[in-house]
């Protein structure tokens, strides 16, 4: 039993210095998809046909295919490409760490686009209407209506999907990133015990979930209006005397 | 009932170990036959390649057709990735690894080995056009087992941790060559775990890694491939040591019943000349080990 403990010991030690890594990877591609998605909704909306057509494509090719093999072809099908390979651009693709951000990038901006996409649908008529009455058009009315309103309703399943892309970015792995995932697999490979290993992987993902959880509820809270104390105090109306 | 239905199958099983025992008793009686399972890859050519239509082919198949017959076993062969083999034997998923297995000091620590039924070295390749592609001792053997070490030896290792210094070199995960480069290379070279082969032969080819370390028998027919214009072979040639005293089959340490019958079978077959045949068969070398003269000798000890 003891022996067991400190094993797992050693190996949670191993794995936390991995921590880094994923959350390089959760957050590179987490920025980088929201901000890819919010072109997305707006081509999504666009006038052009061709901007709708292109977000429609999108979100078919990346939502419809599996990551895993999204970054197999970026990372090893894009190595066969000789002007890849012998240009400039070898310089990124040649890190497994920018291919798995790249394909997550590309795969969870198709899926966040349709996220805020409903979202935009659900924004309330009245909303826009009664924005438009107080003389606000373009970028105000998207600042000040559509925008808080589209948040308060994407958050929550916002935040379902960065909670899969936390466990996503266990893919890396598979083109020898050395991330959680990684780091378990070789001890595993050296200590050939599996189960303590995966435990202690899987306890660290819980960790971090449960981080990101707590975070994007708490923002969630401080978002809900209908639930919110009113920050501004509206002094009382105060009839002068007469 | 139900303690009926018990005893009824109690008094099977006894009579069933008795007839068992009986038989075993009887000596020149050939032993029951026993089902096993064998895991293999299924993708390490010519140790074991999967046929388009689902069949394995290969040294190993072709040997285990014979070995198994010798030691009367019924063999089922079934092909898994190699990074969950040793987890699946320990869970009794499998019951023999026969997927090109060095014999090596680590693996004996978790493993069981039968005697050895091939004998072959560790190479290196690189991309032809790599500054390690003129790498010094090229097909210098060097023998990690020998006592006292000798001179050249000693000269080829340095030269060698010279020529790798900062490089990063492929592997499989948890390969042969783990412990060889815990124990020469450390520090010096950056060492990348791919799952496959295959995968790791890839970015060999694309240049994220400077070279790979894997068996003559695997990579000199790769380097035949039309794919594989680009790769050269270079520098010394590794045996023994933490390399292991060549290819056995991965058992379960409690599981001795199997290994003696399968050692049995793998001596026969090493003295009749049916591993030399079936090696100049897959590999187009001799790759048949030196078994120690005395019967029942604990395999993957140093060979004279």
């Amino acid at each position: 039993m003891e022996e067991h403990l400190t094993f797992i010991g050693s190996v949670t030690a191993q794995l936390v210095r991995a921590v880094p890594v994923t959350l390089l990877i959760l957050a590179v591609s987490g920025v980088c998809a929201t901000a890819l998605a919010t072109g997305l909704t707006a081509m999504s909306v666009a006038r052009s046909p061709l901007a709708r057509l292109i977000q429609r494509t999108w979100t078919f090719l990346f939502r419809g295919t599996p990551l895993i093999l999204q970054i197999f072809m970026i990372y090893y099908g894009f190595a066969m490409i000789p002007w890849i390979r012998h240009g400039m651009l070898w310089t990124a693709f040649r890190d497994p760490v920018f291919c798995t951000c790249l394909a997550m990038t590309c795969c969870c901006s198709a899926y966040i686009a349709e996220i805020f996409r409903g979202a935009l649908a659900a924004v309330p008529r009245g909303e826009i209407e009664a924005g438009r009455a107080c003389g606000m058009t373009g970028f105000m009315l998207l600042r000040r209506v559509i925008a808080p309103s589209l948040i308060r309703i994407a958050l929550p399943s916002y935040s379902n999907e960065i909670i899969m892309m936390t466990k996503s970015t266990s893919l890396a792995s598979t083109i020898t990133v050395l991330d959680i995932t990684g780091v378990a697999q070789q001890v595993i490979a050296h200590s050939y015990r599996t189960l303590e290993v995966f435990c202690a992987a899987a306890a660290l993902y819980l960790l971090i979930n449960a981080g990101l959880s707590a975070l994007l509820a708490a923002l969630e809270r401080r978002l809900d209006v209908d639930r919110a104390v009113p920050s501004i105090s509206v002094p009382p109306v105060v009839e002068p005397l007469s | 009932m139900r303690r009926l239905w018990r005893a009824g199958i109690g008094f099977g099983l006894a009579a069933l170990s008795l007839s068992a025992a009986w038989e075993g008793a009887a000596g020149s009686e050939p032993p029951p036959p026993r089902t096993v399972v064998i895991g293999t890859e299924g993708a390490f050519p010519p140790w074991n390649i999967t046929r388009p239509d689902g069949t394995l082919i290969g040294f190993e198949p072709d040997l285990l057709q014979i070995l198994c017959q010798r030691a009367s076993l019924r063999c089922q062969l079934v092909a898994q990735d190699w990074d969950g083999m040793i987890g699946a034997l320990q869970a009794h998923k499998i019951d023999v690894i026969a997927d090109a297995l060095q014999i090596t000091p680590a693996r004996k620590a978790v493993l069981a080995f039968s005697l050895p039924y091939a004998i072959t070295t560790g190479v290196f390749v690189t991309q032809k056009d790599s500054p390690l592609a003129r790498m010094a001792n090229r097909g210098l053997v060097l023998d990690l087992d020998a006592s006292p070490t000798p001179e050249r030896q000693t000269r080829a290792l340095a030269a060698l941790r010279e020529e790798l210094r900062g490089k990063t070199l492929g592997v499989a995960i948890s390969s042969t060559y783990d412990g060889f480069l815990d124990k020469y290379l450390a520090g010096v070279i950056t060492v990348k775990s791919y799952r496959t082969m295959g995968e790791r032969d890839l970015d060999l080819l694309s240049g994220r890694i400077d070279l790979t370390l894997d068996d003559t028998t695997y990579l000199r027919p790769l380097l035949a491939a039309p794919d594989a214009q680009d790769l050269v072979l270079v520098g010394p040639e590794l045996i023994g040591g933490e390399l292991g005293a060549g290819e056995g089959f991965g058992l379960r340490k409690d599981d001795t019943a199997l290994a003696e019958r399968l050692n049995a079978a793998i001596r026969s077959a090493v003295e009749d000349g049916t591993v030399r045949r079936l090696s100049l068969k897959w590999f187009k070398a001799d790759a048949t080990p030196t078994l120690d003269a005395r019967p029942g000798a604990a395999a993957g000890s140093p060979q004279p």
